[in-house]
């Protein structure tokens, strides 16, 4: 059955969210290896990844690396 | 700003330890309009700007291909790319063509052979070819000549305001990959094809170097596919910095050592343009090809094992092409260019698994490719539509070293041997 995506709050923290996940309104499908995830330009890895709690104004970017040139 | 040092003179560094490209040549950069491929556009562009000494010195051309109609695009969707990627290549300077995989359809069978030059030419020493190109442009300079840099020149050449081929010819294009049974074929399928258009381009503008954009990830994940595809043998060429199968034009991969990511955080604080295109159309009944799977299976190891890439990576820059062979056409796989790696009575014991039920066309038929090709070629020919479904190019060019390798056998009997046998029959 189709889950209904949860949207990431800024206020809220990034726990609660699962892996599907929307962007500036646009779901994006569960992250995969090879997409990379920019938390304020810097890697998420630096945060924790999923760990990290978002804060208000945060700037979450994904950039695909997967079918590049 | 040291992660800009770093990310420029990791390129320098890569073209200056290999030696490879001499100054005043012409290369061709293969754009896709991906990450990797525009990073290094922006790194050719970056390293021919500056000052006299450690100036890059070679002179540039941009190619694109577009592939919309094999990516599932329609003709609005490719028109709207191309202009996109027009924009992109004017705002170089540099002169550009823009192609289509249509073309591919229209090469001459002079592309599957191996052209003049590469390694039994004699090169001249790579130090002395720069001093000697410095001079000449003291020289220029003294007598007041201008150099032959890009933004003096009349604007692109070429064929700067094509647009899309035929609708004709993309319905043949589209029905030779409908054609193949697998996603794995139509993806070998359409390397080939690709490689083969940027080399008759390389060649008709009179470019001796192609540089792709090849990034490390990607060297590494078609290392593993091409064992997986029976390419063992070709992985240096394949995958390596320098890649002469060619002889005429030789292809370089100056991306190679740079990691995917990097490449996507350069280009993001940077703002290196790119123009992403969707990839190869699979439809609903194939599930997968050989090239996602690894591309797959790499990624999320990487994920726990951070050095897995480069390991990979490591491993084959450990591998070296084999030397030079004969240049006979007969010696070299149809497709590929390789060196055939399947010798006398082997393919005998192949070819009942491999060829499936003839229609008894002859010349037209899968057996007559067969001996032509290398093994990994034979395994994708396996997997591709019936032989007059291929290229007019692909077909005529078997037919003319079938009967070249015919006709050798009729007379092998009456040549002269170098050793002391006396000849057969009489």
């Amino acid at each position: 059955g189709y889950q209904k995506p949860a949207k990431v709050d800024q206020t809220e923290s990034a726990e609660r969210a699962p892996r599907i996940i929307y962007a500036r309104g646009i779901c994006v499908s569960s992250w995969r290896p090879g997409i990379l995830v920019l938390i304020n330009d810097a890697d998420w890895e630096l945060m924790g990844e999923l760990d990290y709690k978002l804060q208000d104004q945060d700037n979450v970017l994904f950039i695909s690396t997967l079918h590049g040139g | 700003a040291c992660f800009r040092e770093y990310f420029v003179h990791k390129f320098r560094a890569m073209l200056g330890k290999n030696r490879v490209i001499f100054p005043g040549e012409k290369v061709l950069l293969a754009l896709s309009g991906g990450m990797a491929s525009s990073a290094m556009l922006r790194q050719v562009q970056e390293g021919l700007s500056r000052e006299t000494a450690k100036r890059l010195r070679f002179v540039p051309g941009l190619v694109y291909i577009d592939e919309g109609a094999v990516c599932g695009q329609s003709r609005v969707q490719r028109e709207q790319t191309l202009s996109r990627m027009e924009a992109l290549l004017q705002e170089t300077g540099f002169p550009y063509y823009l192609a289509s995989l249509e073309q591919a359809l229209e090469l001459p069978g002079s592309v599957l052979r191996r052209g003049p030059g590469g390694d039994s030419e004699p090169s001249p020493s790579y130090k002395a070819a720069v001093e000697g190109f410095i001079q000449q442009q003291r020289q220029e300079e003294a007598s007041g000549e201008g150099g032959t840099s890009p933004s003096t020149q009349d604007g692109p050449t070429g064929d700067s305001h094509a647009r899309l081929p035929a609708a004709a010819r993309t319905e043949e294009l589209q029905r030779l990959f409908d054609a193949a049974e697998t996603l794995t074929a139509k993806e070998e399928l359409l390397q080939m094809l690709r490689s083969h258009l940027l080399l008759h381009t390389a060649r008709t503008q009179g470019y001796t170097k192609v540089m792709t954009g090849e990034s490390c990830t990607r060297v590494a994940v078609k290392l593993l596919t091409n064992l997986a595809l029976g390419r063992g043998a070709f992985l240096a060429v394949d995958t390596g910095f320098v890649d002469s199968r060619h002889g005429d034009v030789t292809v370089v991969r100056p991306m190679r050592d740079y990691m995917a990511k990097e490449i996507a955080f350069y280009n993001h604080f940077f703002g290196v343009p790119t123009v992403i295109t969707p990839p190869l159309h699979a439809k609903r009944r194939e599930k997968t090809s050989i090239h996602r799977l690894m591309e797959s299976f790499l990624l999320r190891l990487q994920v726990d094992f951070p050095s897995t890439i480069s390991t990979v990576y490591r491993t084959g820059e450990k591998l070296s092409a084999a030397p030079a062979e004969a240049n006979s056409e007969l010696q070299r796989c149809l497709l590929c260019l390789c060196a055939l790696d399947i010798a006398g009575e082997e393919e005998l014991a192949l070819e009942p698994t491999l060829v499936k039920e003839e229609t008894g066309n002859g010349a037209e038929s899968r057996a007559a490719f067969i001996p032509l090709l290398c093994y990994s070629c034979r395994l994708t020919f396996k997997e591709m539509g019936p032989p007059a479904t291929l290229p007019t190019y692909v077909r005529t060019e078997a037919q003319h070293r079938s009967c070249r390798a015919l006709m050798k056998q009729q007379i092998q009997e009456f040549l002269l041997e170098d050793d002391e046998e006396e000849p057969g029959g009489s």
